[in-house]
């Protein structure tokens, strides 16, 4: 079964179609990565799905489709490209909002949401810093308490947008890992954009490529990560290679 | 509070005081020194009026601390989004033409005005032209402060300002008032009664009691209105409920002491450095708590300082408040709200 069905789904902003009749599927414990040009519509597919714009068509997590703003929230964790922090807020506040969800409306968190918080602290290993306001982590330190405050969310679907965005090569692939390390053991389903093709490939178990609010192509990394089709979707120079570690996309410098 | 009831014009015994105040309480029964006229002072004048400062000090601090929640904007304070404005037009328009029905017209037209004021200035604000949703991930401000409650703070300016034009206007046309209309502009607590504190208590109750409840869901709101939509909750409703109940406290403090400007912005941001958090869980009890106190204070210096005259307690708010705010700005470390 698919965690995430997304039927014939359309955006319009300002009355300009952004998205047209997009069909798509997320296999449940699967990470399918969006990639595409800039203005391909890669964030507002993820916006739309995660109930922050108005669209038409279909989004069905399981089989049930879900309008209720708070019932998405139990089950869809939505990690912005660069999420509001509130600067003098203690990590372990923060990561206790995701509980928002499950605390009824005039209530506060209980034990259960405590525990739940204190499990993504453990979970995403930032215990040492649970106490530090916001403003003083790193740009490492930040993404994990992000994704500690996702996690506590206890959702079904995780969806990042552009999560490397921002972070040394390095801080890059230990955030990716540590997202299928989740993914892995906690049978979360990824639903991601990521810029980066060869790291998209490397990651993701399924790639939408997105162009001009269609889907231009959708299958394996091998399948979708052609050098012509590169060429005439990103107006780009690029060789691709697949070898053992995947498929390597490289960019060339004309006339040299 | 005790000594605030001790100090005034009209001199009273502390001891004798105090057994009185304690001869009140339920069950305690202290033969008291004080003389009849005394006690008439005690608990017909200063009483009330420590009381009705109490309540007017800690529902605009609470209004402050709310608003600045709500729009993420610690420059924010209780008089906002058309508020004082609304209630000076209201105040001198009762002044200048309801002078016949005597001075009952005034707190009432005030408060109708603070939240007619309000009122306009939310509709504007939040009928308008809906803002652009703007490039996905960017349609709110680096801050987080979203294009709609930006439209709503810039609506309530507008709409201040036309409504203190209209105050200028009718002031101007009835020049035998403006001392009254003056004086009620920079506020007071002089003639506070125990009438004035048992009609505001219903909506002061009401108002703070509903602020209070949403400190979680400002807390969520602090990161913005989209991730909190993500979070499950409905950023425009809780708006519009804590929105409605600051007015409401606004409206409640002004009708009873007319404008003390400056409470609802420093006591909530004292009461953050001092506490060394933002989360409206704490800073909203608190701020109810000290700006109680602070007004109090201010009142206490307002009427004794050059007794038997009195200062606006406007001023005193301001010339205690500034150097006392100036200071724990200095010594204590930032925070951000």
């Amino acid at each position: 079964m698919s965690a995430v069905t997304i039927k014939d789904l359309a955006v319009r902003l300002d009355g300009t179609e952004i998205l047209h009749n997009v069909d798509c599927q997320v296999a449940d414990g699967g990470w399918l990565a969006l990639i595409g040009p800039n203005g391909a519509g890669k964030t507002t597919l993820l916006r739309a799905v995660a109930g922050l714009l108005p669209y038409r068509g279909k989004v069905l997590l399981g089989d049930t489709e879900l309008r209720a703003v708070n019932a998405r929230a139990r089950l869809i964790a939505y990690v912005p490209q660069e999420p509001v922090l509130p600067p003098d807020m203690t990590v372990h506040e923060y990561v206790l909002l995701g509980r928002t969800p499950y605390v009824s409306y005039l209530g506060g968190p209980g034990r259960t949401d405590r525990a739940a918080a204190a499990l993504a602290i453990q979970r995403l290993s930032i215990d040492e810093f649970a106490d530090r306001r916001l403003a003083s982590l790193s740009g490492g330190e930040r993404k994990r308490a992000v994704l500690a405050r996702a996690l506590a969310q206890e959702p079904d679907v995780l969806m990042l947008d552009e999560p490397t965005a921002s972070l040394d090569i390095g801080h890059q692939q230990q955030v990716l890992d540590l997202v299928d390390e989740l993914r892995q053991t906690s049978g979360l389903t990824v639903l991601s954009t990521l810029h980066d093709l060869t790291t998209a490939g490397q990651y993701a178990s399924h790639l939408v490529l997105l162009h001009e609010g269609r889907i231009e192509a959708s299958g394996s990394a091998r399948a979708v990560l052609t050098e012509e089709r590169i060429a005439r979707v990103y107006a780009a120079h690029v060789e691709v290679r697949t070898d053992a570690a995947g498929t390597i996309v490289t960019p060339v410098r004309k006339n040299q | 509070m005790l000594v605030s009831a001790l100090l005034g014009a009209a001199d009273l015994n502390p001891l004798a005081t105090v057994t009185a105040l304690a001869d009140r309480i339920p069950f305690v029964h202290l033969p008291s020194r004080l003389s009849s006229l005394d006690r008439a002072v005690l608990f017909q004048i200063r009483l009330p009026r420590i009381v009705l400062g109490a309540m007017v000090g800690g529902l605009l601090s609470v209004a402050g601390a709310g608003y600045q929640g709500v729009f993420r904007n610690p420059l924010v304070d209780s008089g906002m989004l058309g508020a004082s404005a609304g209630a000076g037009l209201g105040a001198t328009i009762a002044i200048a033409y309801l002078g016949s029905l005597g001075t009952a017209a005034v707190p009432v037209a005030a408060f109708a005005g603070s939240l007619a004021g309000v009122a306009v200035a939310y509709l504007s604000g939040a009928l308008g032209r809906p803002g652009r949703p703007g490039r996905p991930g960017r349609s709110s401000g680096p801050g987080g402060s979203g294009s709609g409650t930006a439209t709503l703070l810039l609506a309530g300016v507008a709409v201040s300002m036309f409504l203190t034009a209209m105050q200028t206007y009718v002031q101007q046309r009835a020049t035998a008032d403006l001392q009254q209309v003056y004086s009620w502009l920079l506020g007071s607590l002089s003639g506070a009664t125990w009438q004035d504190a048992l009609e505001i208590l219903p909506y002061s109750a009401v108002s703070v009691a509903i602020v209070l409840l949403h400190g979680r869901q400002l807390d969520v709101l602090s990161v913005g209105d989209e991730e909190a939509r993500t979070l499950g909750i409905h950023p425009g409703r809780t708006r519009l409920i804590v929105v409605a109940a600051c007015a409401l406290a606004a409206a409640s403090a002004v009708a009873v002491s007319g404008l003390i400007g400056f409470v609802g912005i420093v006591v909530p941001h004292i009461v953050r450095r001092l506490a060394g958090t933002t989360s409206y869980r704490v800073v909203l009890p608190l701020s109810l708590l000290a700006g109680a106190g602070f007004l109090v204070l201010a009142d206490t210096l307002a009427r004794t300082v050059l007794s038997p005259a009195e200062l606006p307690i406007g001023v005193v708010t301001a010339l205690v408040g500034s150097p006392v705010f100036v200071w724990v700005l200095r010594s204590t470390r930032a925070i951000r709200t």
